[in-house]
């Protein structure tokens, strides 16, 4: 990424077949012509954040079900149950997951999204 | 000893994530805007402090750019020196593209010291006239006089968030510790209270064996 080996020097020879391999394949856009190095750039950003926002949405996904698997086995006890104390549990979980989803879903993709819109806006058109 | 090193350590980890931090978010100074200028610059093993090559600032093979400067003056004298780079599209994560505008921008707040007009340049990044990195310039505005203040609300939210980031991942390790780890080691400790009842049991099985063979009755 900041070193300065002459990767592209065949540039100009090369034909566009192989050029639009070694962008693709290298995920490196300096063999395309300008307008497309940005957009190659912006595909590599997009696939980056959408990886990281994932391993995020995934270790909240599991940190939530546990608090709220906690708390619904200390309901079962206060509340004096009688009964499979798991069973109830899982019956008490089952309509979470999509609500969570939903939630989480807003929280760790759309927000970041938004304040990377937010930023470009700020940074190169206010 | 292993006090000392342990707070050595902490310190150095705090240390490195401070420096990160002061190097990457945002900054505002006040100043006057003497020139702007281009000039081509070879970069080496400070390339690292510059913009990575596929942000559109250099297409070239080599590291040697036309990079864009700001020259400026703070209230009390002492000079800066901006560079204005795209920053590409991941780190720093300012998503800047209009280092072109950016230049005409403070090409027009060029002023000279008897009618001094003065400025907010935003910017991140150092400047070390040793390693000749600058810091990369990423707005200007201008500013009703030197002795402006301002509020560096981005970097507070940024740290504010940060903040939240790191209580969150916090407290999924204590829940991660309290619902897996804990009861994996309590089952474990069951388990091994388990096996050495057993062998206790088993020692004085063979001993009344032994004893019933051998023994004095």
């Amino acid at each position: 990424m900041m070193g300065g080996k002459p990767r592209f020097a065949k540039r100009a020879a090369a034909p566009v077949a192989e050029i639009v391999k070694d962008a693709y394949v290298l995920g490196m856009p300096g063999g395309l012509p300008g307008e497309w190095s940005c957009v190659m750039a912006i595909l590599r950003a997009w696939v980056l954040a959408f990886l990281v926002l994932t391993v995020f949405y995934w270790l909240l996904r599991v940190y939530f079900r546990s608090t709220r698997r906690e708390a619904l086995e200390k309901r079962f006890e206060a509340e004096g149950l009688t009964g499979d104390r798991e069973a109830w549990v899982e019956a008490q979980m089952a309509g979470y997951g999509r609500s969570l989803h939903l939630k989480l879903l807003w929280l760790v993709y759309i927000l970041p999204m938004a304040g990377i819109a937010v930023t470009v806006y700020l940074v190169n058109y206010d | 000893m292993w006090t000392y090193i342990k707070w050595g350590f902490r310190l150095t980890i705090f240390a490195i994530v401070a420096a990160f931090l002061h190097y990457t978010l945002p900054q505002r100074d006040i100043v006057r805007i003497t020139s702007t200028y281009n000039r081509v610059t070879e970069l080496g093993a400070n390339a690292f402090f510059f913009a990575s090559p596929d942000s559109g600032t250099t297409t070239a093979p080599v590291d040697k750019r036309d990079i864009r400067f700001i020259d400026a003056v703070f209230p009390n004298g002492e000079v800066m020196v901006y560079r204005n780079e795209d920053t590409g599209w991941i780190w720093p994560p300012y998503f800047k593209y209009d280092s072109s505008n950016l230049q005409a921008e403070a090409s027009n707040f060029v002023s000279s010291k008897d009618k001094p007009e003065w400025v907010a340049v935003t910017h991140y990044g150092w400047r070390m006239p040793v390693f000749s990195i600058y810091p990369n310039a990423v707005k200007v505005r201008a500013v009703e006089g030197p002795d402006v203040q301002l509020i560096p609300w981005v970097s507070i939210i940024v740290l504010a968030l940060l903040g939240l980031v790191w209580l969150m991942l916090w407290r999924m390790w204590r829940q991660f510790r309290e619902r897996m780890i804990d009861p994996a080691v309590d089952d474990l400790n069951v388990k091994l209270d388990e096996l050495d009842a057993s062998a206790d049991a088993a020692r004085d099985r063979a001993k009344s064996f032994w004893s019933r063979l051998f023994g004095r009755k």
